[in-house]
């Protein structure tokens, strides 16, 4: 009797099991996709605009305390299924604030069913110890947003945030919760990161450093870094790139001084931007863009009952992933040796209204826009 | 449990115009959250096929 042939699917999965030593796998085919990863790594998904603060900076303008849209639960609750079978490996649950949303225990607990790895952010205002309990029991990462010291914190989240938050990290990581802080770096903040840096150090735990994307109440407000926040820039990032300070910072590409060369493997093509070739978002409307910091130019549709996420992926809804694709850099990255190439489209065409122009975040760009003074200082560290 | 995936990704914006083939395998432990990738020269017929 012939020997059954094997589908194309197991046969892949037969060489991929000769060429692993771990036992308990899942091997997850899909159809290859032009300029992307066969299917994202990570899916952003904003669960809610509900919200206990309205802070100035917010990537939304429709969040805060009355705000009760949120993600229909069927939607959502499909749309984490579907990222289980085509192995999106992360999603990062985020609001409003997310621990608000009646449904967000259920969501985590379908994406654990589905192998998918959650992490989430909170302001610290809806903690209890059901959301300990329930952070350690599915393996969560969560992330406290604080924003700059006591006085600055709490005029732009609220009174009385500042401790909260620093209590809450406390607590988590008493608990043996994965916790970190997370702050903006920001044009109104940026002063006080390294006072910042240095709590989150003296409490044992992390600390997460984004730039602020001028979008929503963030764009509104004035709150990204400026060309006049040159000299401060600079100071910040020899500050964060100091030996003992960088175990305790987790900073994006563009902030360090030495990019380690491993994280270039996971770069498709060596685009540093995962929009579209590594991540997706939704938004509490079912929004899909690549991108939320893209804006409304790459919105790409709503998820529904009848559509998949690999339509906007992959298929007949992915018009707008196919022009973030397209998106390159000013032509100077190309010969740049640092690895943040194509970091980040939103500073470009948002914060200077044209793709071609350098953002924020490029730190060549910012050393041109720095005073002779600083610069010679910076450059007398990098000849270090 | 780990997630692996195979990657055969297609590049068709590089400059010489001509689609380019990389392979990779992705492994993530979904429990810790990390990933590993293992670049490999792995001509699968199926997917060299379907570039024809």
């Amino acid at each position: 009797m012939a020997p059954k042939r094997l589908s194309k699917s197991k046969k892949i999965e037969k060489e991929v099991r000769k060429l692993l030593s771990i036992k308990n796998f899942k091997v997850i085919i899909n159809e290859p996709v032009p300029n992307a990863y066969s299917a994202p790594f990570k899916v952003y998904m904003d669960l809610t605009f509900a919200c206990q603060a309205k802070c100035p900076f917010c990537l939304y303008t429709n969040t805060g305390k009355n705000k009760t849209q949120s993600l229909n639960w069927e939607l959502c609750k499909k749309t984490i299924k579907e990222a289980g079978k085509v192995g999106v490996f992360a999603f990062k649950f985020g609001g409003g604030e997310p621990l608000l949303y009646p449904y967000f225990w259920q969501a985590v607990k379908i994406a654990r069913q589905n192998n998918i790895f959650v992490s989430t952010s909170t302001n610290s205002y809806s903690i209890t110890n059901k959301e300990i309990r329930m952070l350690k029991k599915y393996h969560v990462k969560i992330s406290v947003s604080i924003e700059g010291l006591k006085k600055n914190d709490e005029k732009l989240r609220g009174e009385g945030h500042f401790d909260r938050a620093v209590e809450t990290v406390k607590t988590f990581k008493n608990e043996g919760i994965d916790v970190r802080f997370q702050t903006n770096v920001t044009s109104r903040t940026i002063k006080e990161i390294p006072l910042l840096v240095e709590l989150a150090k003296k409490i044992g735990v992390k600390i997460k450093l984004r730039y602020i994307k001028p979008i929503g109440r963030a764009g509104i407000n004035n709150f990204s870094l400026k060309f006049t926040d040159a000299d401060r820039y600079l100071k910040l990032i020899t500050f964060l790139n100091r030996k003992d300070i960088l175990p305790w910072v987790d900073l994006d590409e563009s902030l360090m001084l030495y990019q380690p060369k491993e994280i270039s493997l996971k770069l498709y093509n060596g685009i540093m931007c995962g929009a579209a070739n590594r991540t997706l978002h939704i938004n509490p409307h079912g929004e899909v863009r690549p991108c939320i910091f893209l804006g409304d130019k790459f919105l790409a549709g709503k998820i529904n009952i009848n559509n998949s996420l690999m339509d906007f992926w992959r298929g007949k809804n992915s018009s707008a992933f196919l022009k973030v694709r397209k998106l390159l850099p000013p032509k100077e990255c190309f010969n740049c040796e640092r690895i943040c190439f194509n970091e980040c489209p939103s500073l470009r065409i948002i914060g200077r209204g044209s793709n071609k122009k350098q953002g924020v975040n490029c730190l060549k760009e910012m050393m041109r826009h720095a005073s002779p003074n600083s610069l010679k200082e910076f450059r007398q560290l990098l000849n270090k | 449990m780990f997630l692996v995936r195979p990657e055969t990704t297609l590049l068709t914006n590089n400059s010489s115009k001509k689609p380019l083939y990389l392979n990779k395998l992705l492994i993530f432990d979904s429990l810790k959250n990390k990933l590993s990738i293992i670049p490999i020269k792995w001509p699968l017929k199926d997917y060299q096929n379907q570039k024809k």
